[in-house]
């Protein structure tokens, strides 16, 4: 009877009143129950060794190499559960050997103009000269900065030679204005010495007569600023960028030698506008390759692990936080959800620009991505990890 | 279930023929595959949908191979003669078969061949006690599925394949009966016989479990 009772329940046959009876001789029964109980954990054990028997990759590959001609490729993406290790160090380590490589190679791009700089600086300092503040701008716009004042030529050519120059240099914050040639014009053997090359003076313009006792008497003339295109002032300014990447963390599933996706599947194209000094907000559509692994229930006493690659496109919109410039590297932080034929996706990305001409830009960076699907009414989620690069362009 | 894996497969890109081919089906379509349009697909040349399928019954397939018979190289030639023969027959496929069963009907009879007349088929009654009800060697440094592994096949043929489609690879009596040649009362026998085997076999393993 106990027996009975025992195969059906075990087969998912056993009817309502026979389940009654069986765990009424469970309940009394101590040895009924362990029977009961090592039956259960039979099962346990006979699913434990199905869901851990893989196929040898070699004798998979050869089976797919003899039936279709296939050659597969084990890269994929990371879906199986990763370590620590590969979750944070590996992207924290990328992105800092990325940051220190930029750092270097940026700090010895601006060691000669740095040196230049400074000699001009020096010179501005010593000018006995009046300043003028103005806002604190990154010192590749302020070139573009001219003020021009008119000097009285008596107290200019009472200045030393040194401090008779025409640089407008900015530091800390303050232009300094020092435009009037006309009564001490340096002799060329002079301007050589001073090492002004890093700068010319555009032929500095007398508004008015040489009149006056001192510097006291004069109000410098500014000259109207245009909003310089590349600060916020022109705002909202369109950005556009495309970017291309490769995974990070290239870890095949269960050892499976399924057909994977090629190592280079991450393509980016943002599209969006800048709405205030530092935030962005766009579109962005994309294509990455995923490593889905997911558990299956056929029935009642088989379980199943999946393993599946999946090359994706998806769409959706963006954020991106920029931060300030180090070195005329621009770090940034961008968040990204949209959406697949799968499920949502959110993207995360930590990535450093560099402008190359005019308003065009490239880029570095990590690149995460997180795709959710549904099984079985069950969630599951995998993860990408890859570096990227590209190009962007100001609007 | 086997539709929903297909639409992962989406975009998937396979070299086929040193040739970049490229999966084109739909989501819709993929999930709406089942194993027996896939191979009817394969029959028709597609050699991503053979792939396909491959992946979802590989896993399987090798499993039941390597329990039947108990051997990791056997397995694998069983493994790989099995989906010789798939392709090699597949024009004799009927669609109206349940794919599935037609494989491991294929990969049984690949089974019983890799033995031939060395096989074991002897009955419950030839069991003696060595095989039935005596602790198999509790080694502390074998694992668990080592004595599983051990314990299956210590088992007849018969109630190790019924076993094995029933409790691994999710057959039901009826598929079992129709793969195997037995009747259902035959195929429920067999099945129980196998589990109370197991169990007296393993009882140290499964109370050590528990405690």
């Amino acid at each position: 009877m106990f027996d009975g009772y025992l195969s059906n329940y075990l087969s998912g046959t056993l009817d309502d009143a026979g389940q009654v009876e069986l765990f009424h001789i469970l309940a009394v029964s101590d040895e009924k129950r362990k029977l009961f109980n090592d039956h259960m954990r039979l099962r346990s054990m006979m699913a434990s060794d199905r869901a851990m028997t893989t196929v040898p990759p070699d004798v998979a590959g050869a089976v797919l190499q003899s039936a279709i001609g296939a050659s597969p490729t084990v890269m994929a993406p990371v879906a199986a559960a990763t370590s620590m290790f590969s979750k944070i160090l590996m992207p924290a380590a990328a992105t800092m050997g990325m940051a220190l490589a930029g750092w270097v190679g940026f700090t010895i791009g601006h060691s000669q103009q740095n040196g230049t700089t400074q000699v001009a600086a020096n010179t501005a300092q010593q000018a006995v000269q009046q300043t003028v503040p103005v806002a604190s701008t990154p010192e590749v716009r302020i070139q573009r900065v001219y003020i021009t004042r008119t000097v009285p030529a008596t107290a200019v050519a009472e200045l030393p030679l040194e401090n008779s120059n025409v640089i407008a240099q900015t530091q800390a914050g303050n232009v300094t204005a020092a435009p009037v040639q006309a009564a001490v014009v340096p002799t060329e053997e002079q301007t050589i010495s001073r090492n002004f090359t890093s700068y010319v003076d555009p032929a500095p313009v007398l508004r008015y007569p040489l009149v006056g006792a001192s510097d006291a008497a004069f109000t410098p003339m500014l000259p109207t600023l245009t909003p310089d295109t590349t600060t916020d002032e022109a705002l909202p300014r369109g950005e556009m960028e495309f970017g291309q990447g490769a995974q990070l963390i290239q870890k095949s599933i269960n050892n499976s030698n399924l057909p994977a996706p090629q190592p280079v599947s991450l393509f980016r194209f943002r599209f969006g506008a800048r709405i205030s000094r530092n935030v962005s907000v766009g579109v962005l559509v994309g294509q990455n390759s995923f490593g889905l692994k997911y558990i299956d229930q056929p029935n009642n006493y088989t379980q199943r692990s999946i393993s599946q690659y999946s090359t994706l496109v998806y769409a959706g919109a963006y954020g991106r936080y920029s931060m300030h410039s180090m070195l005329g590297v621009t770090p940034a932080l961008t968040l990204g959800i949209a959406g697949s034929s799968l499920g949502p996706l959110s993207e995360f990305e930590l990535s450093a620009a560099r402008p190359i001409f005019g308003s065009v830009s490239m880029f570095a960076g990590v690149h995460s991505d997180l795709q959710m699907f549904k099984h079985g009414g069950t969630w599951f989620s995998s993860q990408t990890i890859s570096i990227m690069a590209g190009i962007g362009a100001g609007l | 279930m086997d539709g929903t894996a297909d639409s992962l497969y989406r975009g998937a890109s396979i070299i086929v023929n040193r040739e970049v081919q490229t999966l084109s089906m739909t989501t819709r379509d993929a999930v709406s595959q089942t194993d027996e349009e896939l191979f009817a697909r394969y029959q028709g040349g597609d050699h991503v949908a053979f792939a396909i399928l491959f992946e979802r019954q590989k896993g399987p397939l090798y499993t039941f191979c390597l329990r039947m018979l108990g051997d990791p190289d056997r397995a694998n030639d069983a493994f790989q003669d099995t989906f010789a023969r798939v392709v090699q027959y597949r024009a004799s496929y009927q669609s109206a078969k349940i794919f599935r069963g037609w494989l491991f009907t294929i990969a049984r009879n690949v089974c019983y061949a890799a033995y031939g007349r060395d096989w074991k088929f002897e009955s419950l009654d030839d069991l003696d006690g060595e095989q039935i009800g005596v602790p198999i060697d509790n080694d502390i440094d074998v694992t668990e599925r080592e004595l599983l592994a051990e314990a299956l096949g210590r088992l007849s043929a018969p109630l190790r394949e019924a076993l094995l489609l029933y409790e691994y690879e999710g057959f039901s009596y009826e598929e079992i009966a129709t793969m195997t040649g037995g009747s259902l009362s035959a195929i429920k026998v067999r099945i129980h016989r196998a589990r109370k085997l197991l169990r007296e076999m393993l009882e140290p393993v499964l109370r050590s479990r528990q405690s």
